[in-house]
C-alpha cells in the first residue's frame, strides 16, 4: 500500500517536472519571440539593439544547452561523444557571441539559426532523450522550432533591404 | 438509426482534422487573399481587424455553430438536415427552403468563381512564361477578351471540382483537403517569407496592423461585419454539408473557433505575402482581380526570380479556389445522391454541367456580352454575384440564426454541442438569437438600398 502510494507520488513529481520545464521553456523563448519582433514593429536604430541582444541571449542559450551534456547519465552509450558535442555547441554559443560583436550580424544569425536545430537532432540522439515522456519530446521540438523561426524572422529583417539597419 | 445509415452512404471525416482542414479550405478563398488585406489596410489597419475579429465573435461564430449543429444532428445535406431537424423540433418542414436557397446560391457562386479560378490557373502558366514585353493590364485585358481562352480554363477547373467531389467524401474531399491545405500552408510561409526578405515588410504592417481610429466610421462597421460573414462560407450550406459527416465525438465549439481561427490566420498571412512585393514596386495597394492580376503579375514581371515565384503565387491562388469550390458542389450532389435520384459520381457529373453552362454566361460577360445586362445595369456574371453573395447568402444566414435561436429545441441543440461552459453556452445563444440575425439582416439591407 505505501508502495503503491510512494510510486504515485514519484509519478506526480514527475508529471510536474515536465510541466515546471515546459512553463520555464516557454517563459525562456520570450525573449527570443520580444526581440524578433520589435524590429519589424518599431524599425530604426532600436532594431540593431534587438537583434544584438537576441543574438547575445540566444548566445547564453545554446552555451547552456551544450553544458547540458555533462549531466547526462554517464554510462549511457557514446556519452564521450555526447560531451565532446555538448563543448563543441558551448563553443558555438562563444562564437556566435563574437562575431555578433565583430558585426558579422547576419552569419551569427544564420548559425544561430543552424545551431538550435541541430543540437535539438543531437539531444534527441541520445539515449536518455528516448526513454523521456512524449510531451517533453514535444516541447523539445516545439521549442527548438519557435526559437530557429524567430532567429529566420531577425535573418530576414537582415536581409531585406527596405529594413536593414546598416544599409 | 437513420441518421447512421445516411453516413453510411455519405462516409464520414476521418480524423478530427480533416473536419478542420475542409472548413477552413471552403473558407479560405479568393476572397479572403485579395479582399481582407485591402480591407484592412483602407479602413483603419488594426482597428478594422479588431472589430472584424469582434464579429466573427458574435455573428460568423454562432452561425458557423448552428450550421455544424443542424449538419450533424441529421447527418443529411442541407436540405434534408433542415427538413429533419425542423421535424424534429416540432415545426414545419417547410424550413427546407433555407437549405434550397443554399445549394442555389452555391451553384450560382461556383458558375463565376469557376471562371475567375480558371483565370487564376491560365496565370500559372502566363506568369511562368512571361518575359515583361507586354504590359500586365495588357496581359489581362488578353486574357478576358478571348472566350475560348476562358472557357478552355474554366471547363478545367469545373472538370478539377467535379472529379474530386464525384470521389466521395473520405476518399475525394478528404484525401484532397489533406493535401490541399497544407500545401496551400506551406506555399503562404514561403510567400510570406519571400516578402519578409525582398517586399518592403515594415509598410506592409503599417498598412495592415497600425490602428487608425479616426478611420474607423459606420462604413467600417458594416465592411467588417460582411467580411466576418462572407469569408467563412456561411449561408450556403458547404458548413453544414460538412458538418454531417463530422464524427459525434468531436467538439463543435473549438472546432468552429479553430476554423475562424486558421481563416483570419491565412487572410492575414495574405496580406503580408502581397502588399509588401506591392509597396517594393511602388504600385498602387487595391483588391481583387486588379490587384493579383494586374499589380502582382507586374510585380513578379519586374523582380528577381519573378518567374519562379508568380507562378507559385497563382499555385497558392488556384488551390484556395480549388478548396472552396469542392464545398461549393458538396451540398446539391450530397442531396441528389441521398435521395437516391442519382449515384455520387452522375450527380456531380450533371450538376457541374448545368453550373459550367452558367458559368459560360459568366465567361462571356467578359467579352461579347458585356453589353448584355440581366438584372437592373449589372451584366451576367455581376447579376449572379447580385443573386447570391447580396440575396441569397445573407438570408440563408439569417433564416439559420433565426431557426438554431428561436424553433430549434434546445434538447438538441445541447446534445450536438456537448459539455460547455455555461457562460459560453449563453453568450453563444445570445449571439445566435439576437445579435447574428440583426447584423446579417443589416448587411442584407445594406446591400439591396
Amino acid at each position: 500500500m505505501s508502495l503503491d502510494v510512494s510510486c504515485a507520488r514519484k509519478i506526480k513529481e514527475k508529471m510536474n517536472i515536465n510541466t515546471i520545464k515546459s512553463t520555464y521553456g516557454y517563459i525562456g523563448f520570450i525573449p527570443f519571440a520580444f526581440f524578433s519582433i520589435i524590429p519589424w514593429i518599431f524599425g530604426g536604430s532600436i532594431s540593431q539593439t534587438a537583434i544584438i541582444f537576441q543574438l547575445a541571449y540566444g548566445s547564453i542559450i545554446i552555451t547552456f544547452l551544450g553544458g547540458m551534456a555533462w549531466g547526462w547519465r554517464d554510462n549511457q552509450d557514446k556519452q564521450i561523444f555526447n560531451l565532446s558535442m555538448g563543448i563543441f555547441y558551448s563553443l558555438v554559443g562563444c562564437s556566435i557571441l563574437l562575431l555578433t560583436y565583430f558585426n558579422y550580424v547576419l552569419l551569427a544569425l544564420l548559425i544561430s539559426v543552424v545551431s538550435f536545430q541541430s543540437f535539438y537532432y543531437f539531444e534527441r540522439s541520445t539515449q536518455d532523450f528516448k526513454k523521456r515522456d512524449e510531451d517533453y519530446k514535444k516541447f523539445r521540438k516545439m521549442l527548438s522550432l519557435l526559437v530557429a523561426i524567430s532567429f529566420l524572422i531577425s535573418s530576414a529583417y537582415w536581409i531585406n533591404p527596405y529594413s536593414n539597419p546598416i544599409t | 438509426m437513420e441518421i447512421q445509415k445516411q453516413l453510411k452512404s455519405h462516409g464520414a471525416w476521418v480524423g478530427k482534422w480533416t473536419f478542420i482542414l475542409a472548413a477552413t479550405g471552403s473558407a479560405v478563398g479568393l476572397g479572403n487573399i485579395w479582399g481582407f488585406p485591402y480591407k484592412a489596410g483602407t479602413n483603419g489597419g488594426g482597428a478594422f481587424v479588431l472589430i472584424y475579429l469582434g464579429c466573427i465573435v458574435v455573428i460568423g461564430l454562432p452561425i458557423m455553430i448552428s450550421e455544424i449543429i443542424i449538419g450533424r444532428r441529421s447527418g443529411n445535406s442541407p436540405i434534408n438536415a433542415m427538413r429533419k431537424v425542423a421535424i424534429d423540433s416540432g415545426h414545419s418542414s417547410a424550413w427546407q427552403f433555407v437549405g434550397w436557397s443554399g445549394i442555389f446560391a452555391g451553384a450560382l457562386i461556383l458558375s463565376f468563381y469557376s471562371v475567375i479560378a480558371g483565370i487564376c490557373l491560365n496565370y500559372v502558366v502566363i506568369a511562368a512564361s512571361s518575359s515583361g514585353v507586354i504590359s500586365a493590364s495588357e496581359e489581362f485585358s488578353n486574357v478576358i477578351s478571348s472566350p475560348i481562352n476562358l472557357l478552355f480554363w474554366h471547363t478545367i477547373f469545373m472538370v478539377l471540382t467535379a472529379l474530386i467531389v464525384a470521389a466521395g467524401v473520405k476518399d475525394g474531399i478528404g484525401r484532397m483537403v489533406k493535401i490541399l491545405m497544407p500545401m496551400l500552408g506551406f506555399l503562404m510561409i514561403f510567400m510570406v517569407m519571400y516578402s519578409m526578405i525582398n517586399g518592403d515588410f515594415n509598410k506592409a504592417m503599417t498598412f495592415l496592423f497600425a490602428p487608425d481610429f479616426s478611420n474607423v466610421t459606420s462604413d467600417t462597421v458594416l465592411q467588417a461585419m460582411g467580411q466576418a460573414f462572407f469569408s467563412l462560407s456561411l449561408g450556403m450550406g458547404s458548413i453544414m454539408a460538412y458538418g454531417a459527416y463530422m464524427p459525434k465525438d468531436q467538439d463543435v465549439t473549438s472546432t468552429s473557433f479553430t476554423v475562424a481561427s486558421l481563416d483570419t490566420l491565412i487572410a492575414i498571412l495574405a496580406g503580408l505575402a502581397i502588399f509588401p512585393i506591392i509597396f517594393a514596386f511602388n504600385l498602387e495597394p487595391g483588391s481583387g482581380p486588379g490587384l493579383v492580376f494586374v499589380s502582382m503579375l507586374s510585380a513578379f514581371n519586374q523582380m528577381q526570380f519573378g518567374q519562379l515565384i508568380g507562378p507559385l503565387f497563382f499555385i497558392l491562388l488556384s488551390i484556395a479556389a480549388l478548396s472552396s469550390s469542392i464545398s461549393l458542389l458538396e451540398p446539391g450532389v450530397a442531396y441528389l445522391s441521398e435521395e437516391g435520384v442519382l449515384s455520387r459520381r452522375r450527380a456531380a457529373e450533371i450538376i457541374s454541367f448545368f453550373v459550367w453552362l452558367l458559368g459560360v454566361g459568366s465567361a462571356l460577360s467578359f467579352n461579347i456580352w458585356s453589353d448584355f445586362h440581366l438584372i437592373s445595369e449589372r451584366n451576367f456574371l455581376d447579376s449572379m454575384d447580385f443573386l447570391a453573395n447580396q440575396i441569397l447568402l445573407p438570408l440563408g444566414g439569417m433564416l439559420i440564426a433565426i431557426f438554431v435561436g428561436w424553433f430549434m429545441k434546445e434538447s438538441l441543440i445541447k446534445d450536438e454541442i456537448g459539455a460547455i461552459n455555461p457562460v459560453i453556452y449563453s453568450l453563444w445563444r445570445f449571439f445566435v438569437k439576437f445579435i447574428a440575425p440583426t447584423c446579417v439582416a443589416y448587411i442584407f439591407l445594406s446591400q439591396i438600398f
